[in-house]
């Protein structure tokens, strides 16, 4: 079974649009910019907010296409630019989402279920899929393209499709992509679950959060996804701490990583990750980038891939762990290490 | 690929019907089970009726389990599917679970949006707001049953069904998984039959696939379930082949030259090993629209001119992300009962098609293709064998 590469990074956050931009400001501990966005309910609701280039706004495919889609498709594009012999005959695509095309979907609920009038064209831009359909046509790829949608997990299990749709001998890359879009519904909908920071509201700090990553898998040259574990479904009696105890056992196998990329982000399942973490790894470093990079569930959690990547990079770490939590029970991870090193 | 992907256990809900007996039933004698929608008001739409469960959904679901009432209607259908189909092989635990859904929880999402914070509760609010996301159906059916394995949920339009279905046996027959899960849900819901009624997909009379003068597809719902096994002795049927191709042509409309359906169709019978004239039936995407009839008919006729084909839609409607799923149990009990499935309401057909006009046909197809085409040029295909 092969353990893929990541061969190259494109990401478009609100904390930078560079893979080198994001790991410098995780380090330097420096957030974007807050903005507030309004709720039905008349809640100002904190967020982190990205804008997409204008080069993807004007493409003629793209013009009438979702925020989500655009942020897609500008990470997919630079991870793509950046890919050494990328060829999109032998390519396929996996993208992750949690949410979708919100802004879209409310806007036809508003539109045309509530007022009987609006426009049509929104509703094929709601379909989970749309932003994957646009890569690929931006990208070029005619083959295997696969949407999943989940919790923060999904990210995960979009490189568990890469890495086994990379089986396939008549390919040699595939793109992952995770995408999220902010908006008012969402926003409601996770305070009222004490998901993510209400200004009012001192118990929950994870903010609200949009943006891409994008990254390109193949067989060799970069960082190697050495252990991946989909992990489990902490629900009904399946603690999530038993759950994420399993994975990080099952990830690290009695090899220490030298440091751990946390999927912190303010949730209350934060102190479950720092509690297994300190029993199983006392004393290894830990990055926790999603304090800055905010709450996008699926693209938090490839931030979390992209910042493990960009120490091992730099030569900073030659193995590092990834865990990440969902917001609904799944638990899931990864080992990312320097090519030719030991998990 | 070294091992077999052997289905061992199936289970289904549908506008045929509440499980495989009565689906079969109404398979053979071409029953359909469109009707008029009566969970919402249609009054602004072109559309009036679509395929929905018969009566009585709720009190089997409760019947499984009183949770059932908190959980939105797909997941009250999907654990009637997942029931049924564990029932076959009580010592079944799956290492992994591949969902298919496009709208998971879309009913309880279109009630918090409706209704909070004007006449809801944010304690109520909380609990839609938990079920509505597209994972949860599939997180509280398995939970009931004690599984608490990785989920992964597909979602790519109307695809996403024969997608699963592909992925599950993929990881079975490449040795990832001994057991693997693999449902589609969809039920209806309001925001998703005022899509397809504003983009005029939807037909205003009657859902006619491969007929000239077809207008348009009808809606449905279904759950199905499959469990699937490495090697396992007495198997329902094999999944020998996956096939899928994306054809970005545009997001809604397929390439007329059926470009995508054709690609997909052949990685299918390339991955199985088999050649066209060794597939007995084809169970058509067919939705009735005008350009995807059409699409998947120059596609059929050029990869495999000769096999008889039907689409079900016409008995069931359009069950979006449930669609493969459903499909490949009607594959699965034309094999085992021996008989083809009838594309109905037809009058006067697309030429070219050895189709199944309005009646079954008593033959027992040994090996079947089953397409499914969706949204965003998603298209997907899987084989399936007799055991």
């Amino acid at each position: 079974m092969i353990e893929p590469c990541v061969l190259s990074i494109g990401c478009h956050l609100p904390i930078g649009t560079t893979p080198e931009d994001v790991l410098t400001n995780v380090r330097s501990g420096k957030c974007p910019g807050v903005q507030e966005i309004t709720c039905s309910d008349g809640r100002h609701i904190p967020v982190f907010q990205a804008n997409p280039p204008d080069e993807i706004l004007r493409h003629p495919r793209l013009r009438r296409s979702s925020r989500i889609s655009h942020l897609a498709c500008a990470a997919a594009k630079y991870a793509v630019d950046h890919a050494p012999d990328w060829n999109p005959a032998r390519s396929a695509i996996v993208f992750a989402a949690s949410n979708g095309a919100v802004i879209y979907t409310r806007q036809f609920f508003d539109g045309v279920v509530r007022e009987g009038t609006g426009s049509p064209l929104f509703f094929p831009e709601t379909v989970y899929n749309a932003p994957a359909s646009h890569v690929a046509a931006l990208v070029g790829i005619d083959g295997e393209v696969v949407t999943l949608v989940s919790d923060a997990t999904a990210a995960i299990d979009a490189l568990a499709t890469a890495t086994e749709i990379l089986e396939s001998p008549d390919l040699d890359t595939c793109l992952v992509v995770a995408a999220e879009e902010v908006d008012p519904v969402t926003a409601a909908a996770y305070r009222l679950w004490g998901l993510i920071r209400d200004g009012a509201d001192g118990h929950s700090e994870a903010t609200l959060s949009e943006g891409a990553v994008a990254m390109v898998l193949g067989r060799d040259g970069g960082p190697r996804l050495r252990r991946l574990d989909t992990g489990h479904s902490c629900t009904a009696g399946h603690s999530l701490r038993r759950g994420l105890d399993q994975v990080v056992k099952n990830l690290t196998g009695g090899h220490r990583p030298d440091v751990v990329v946390c999927s912190a982000a303010g949730a209350r399942s934060d102190a479950t990750e720092a509690l297994v973490l300190d029993e199983r790894l006392r004393g290894v470093p830990r990055l926790t980038p999603n304090r800055m990079v905010g709450q996008a569930f699926a693209v938090s959690a490839l931030t979390q891939v992209l910042v493990a990547a960009q120490v091992i990079l730099q030569n900073e770490a030659s193995s590092a762990l990834v865990p990440v939590v969902g917001w609904n029970g799944r638990v899931g991870g990864l080992v990312l290490t320097a090519d030719g090193a030991h998990a | 690929m070294s091992k077999r992907a052997a289905i061992t256990g199936i289970g289904c809900v549908s506008p045929l019907g509440y499980g495989l007996s009565e689906t079969v039933a109404a398979l053979r004698t071409g029953r359909d089970g469109i009707r008029a929608v009566d969970l919402f008001s249609t009054a602004a739409f072109r559309a009036k009726t679509a395929g929905l469960l018969p009566p009585g959904l709720d009190e089997r679901a409760a019947a499984v389990t009183p949770d059932a009432v908190k959980w939105p209607r797909s997941a009250r259908m999907l654990i009637l599917a997942v029931h049924e189909a564990l029932a076959a092989r009580p010592d079944f635990v799956p290492d992994t679970v591949i969902a298919a859904t496009t709208s998971g929880g879309m009913d309880f999402g279109e009630m918090f949006y409706r209704n909070w914070p004007a006449t809801m509760n944010s304690r109520h609010a909380r609990s839609f707001v938990r079920r509505y996301v597209p994972h949860q159906p599939a997180l509280d059916v398995l939970g009931h049953f004690g599984f608490h394995p990785p989920v992964r949920v597909v979602s790519n339009a109307c695809a996403s069904g024969t997608n699963a279905l592909g992925l599950g046996a993929r990881l079975v027959r490449t040795g990832r998984a001994q057991r693997v899960l693999v449902v589609g849900f969809d039920a209806m819901a309001e925001m998703v039959f005022a899509g397809f009624d504003a983009l005029q997909a939807s037909t205003p009379e009657m859902c006619r696939p491969f007929d000239r003068g077809r207008s348009g597809l009808a809606l449905g719902e279904a759950a199905a379930a499959f469990l699937i096994e490495a090697d396992a002795s007495e198997p329902l049927a094999i999944l020998t082949g996956y096939g899928c191709a994306n054809d970005n042509f545009h997001l809604t409309k397929p390439e007329p030259g059926g470009a995508g359906p054709r690609l997909s169709m052949q990685r299918a019978l390339g991955d199985a090993g088999r050649s066209a004239a060794e597939i007995d039936y084809i169970n058509a995407h067919g939705t009735g629209t005008p350009f995807n009839d059409a699409s998947e008919a120059a596609a059929i006729r050029e990869v495999c001119p000769n096999a008889p084909v039907s689409s079900t839609k016409g008995l069931t409607g359009h069950a979006l992300g449930a669609a493969g799923a459903i499909e490949a149990v009607f594959c699965i009990l034309a094999m085992r009962e021996g008989f083809l499935p009838p594309n109905i309401n037809l009058r006067d057909p697309e030429p070219g098609l050895n189709l199944v006009a309005n009646q079954a046909r008593e033959v027992r197809p040994q090996t079947v293709l089953s397409n499914s085409f969706g949204f965003g040029g998603s298209n997907a295909t899987i084989v399936l064998e007799a055991a």
